[in-house]
């Protein structure tokens, strides 16, 4: 900022930053400490161990006999249902073309409960991760998804552990 | 005055340069501190790599979650610190968060908000500890107006012409309540009026008034400084 010039509102609390970061420094050790207490946590929940893989147990195609990893972009076929399963938990998805270059997931989990679904982009394709809730139906359902590759995250609610689909192609 | 005591430590730093602190390592703990993280970077940084970090997290590695600490303690603990609390309950605050984010990090749905939600659950979990130890609502603005910068304990170490000091001593010589309100939103995701309006104890529409008026009192003590 020039001396002619006022200061903007941003350039401002650029300098507020700048004078409480310097004035009042993050103690020593302090960042060290909160991953060992975030870690600790995570730990006792079951988060720092590795996420329940579940297994792909069914693929079947409404059209043609697409595989998970068809070569056949997602717009070609019309719709294909995958099953996983771990751990006395089952997911079915159905995924169908929702637009040309989009795709929409109808999923249900068996046993229902309330928990959060997230769709994680498993490739380089940097689209925010899309998340829903569902209830004790277990029904749920994502749309507009980009095509590529995708994984599936559920997160009980009651804090038990994760589980992660292994990847495949919407 | 008992503001005084609650007042930001002040270390200076010798340079003007902001201090860039490796945290010792202890022993079994797998640290990664990055480049000066979160300390002068513009915060839309902070925010967009806090969410690459979560991101990260929740795509399985695990690792993540020591970046995501390592991006957003620096800017809790200034969250934390405009309550008025000590260092210790600062330090509490900040770990009361991540525990907090831990459990409950399945309703964050929107992983691009996870910065604004770690600032705002830092920021009333402060409030419920300042309010615990007397020292929730500034004093009003009047009672402060007249501070004389001879309270600034800065100055004893000021490097004459450090343009760092000069804008920690106009920083410091805003009325309480515009410091606590900068600070804030300074080091905030889309700070919300609603819980900033209940923590200073006024009404919601008079936050954004308030704000400017601090930003002009800011700018005159820049000026007085001789901050160019």
């Amino acid at each position: 900022m020039g001396r002619s010039e006022e200061p903007t509102r941003e350039e401002l609390l650029g300098l507020v930053r700048q004078a409480y970061v310097s004035g009042d420094p993050v103690p020593g050790g302090l960042i060290s400490r909160m991953q060992a207490a975030a870690a600790g946590a995570a730990e006792e929940s079951g988060l720092g161990l590795d996420l329940e893989l579940m297994l792909l147990v069914e693929s079947s195609s409404d059209v043609e006999a697409a595989g998970v990893r068809s070569a056949a972009p997602a717009s070609a076929r019309s719709a294909y249902t995958l099953r996983f399963a771990q751990s006395g938990v089952d997911v079915l998805v159905r995924v169908a073309s929702d637009t040309d270059t989009t795709a929409r997931l109808d999923g249900w989990v068996v046993p229902g409960s309330p928990m959060t679904v997230r769709a994680i982009r498993a490739d380089e394709v940097r689209t925010p991760i899309v998340a829903v809730t569902l209830g004790a139906s277990g029904r749920f359902e994502l749309t507009s998804l980009p095509a590529g590759l995708i994984r599936l995250r559920f997160e009980p609610a009651d804090g038990s552990a994760a589980f992660l689909t292994p990847t495949f192609e919407i | 005055m008992t503001t005084t005591m609650a007042r930001p430590r002040v270390i200076w730093p010798r340079s003007g340069s902001a201090p860039i602190r490796r945290p010792p390592v202890e022993e079994g703990t797998v640290t990664r501190v990055r480049r000066g993280v979160g300390h002068a970077d513009a915060p839309a940084t902070v925010w967009s790599r806090a969410t690459a970090d979560f991101d990260r997290w929740l795509s399985g590695d695990s690792a993540a979650l020591d970046e995501l600490v390592a991006t957003m303690t620096p800017v809790l603990w200034q969250v934390a610190r405009s309550y008025r609390l000590t260092q210790e309950q600062a330090e509490d605050v900040v770990q009361n968060t991540w525990l907090s984010f831990v459990r409950k990090h399945s309703s964050i749905l929107d992983t691009a908000a996870v910065g604004a939600w770690l600032t705002l659950t830092t920021r009333r979990e402060a409030w419920r500890v300042a309010k615990r130890s007397g020292r929730d609502v500034p004093v009003e603005d009047e009672a402060l107006e007249s501070r004389v910068p001879t309270q600034r304990s800065a100055e004893s170490l000021v490097v004459e012409g450090d343009r760092n000091a000069l804008i920690w001593a106009a920083v410091e010589s805003l009325p309480e309540r515009c410091r606590r309100l900068l600070r804030v939103v300074a080091f905030s995701d889309r700070p919300d009026y609603a819980s900033l309006a209940e923590e200073l104890e006024m009404p919601i529409g008079s936050i954004g008034p308030t704000r400017g008026r601090c930003l002009g009192k800011l700018r005159d003590a820049l000026e007085n400084e001789g901050v160019s």
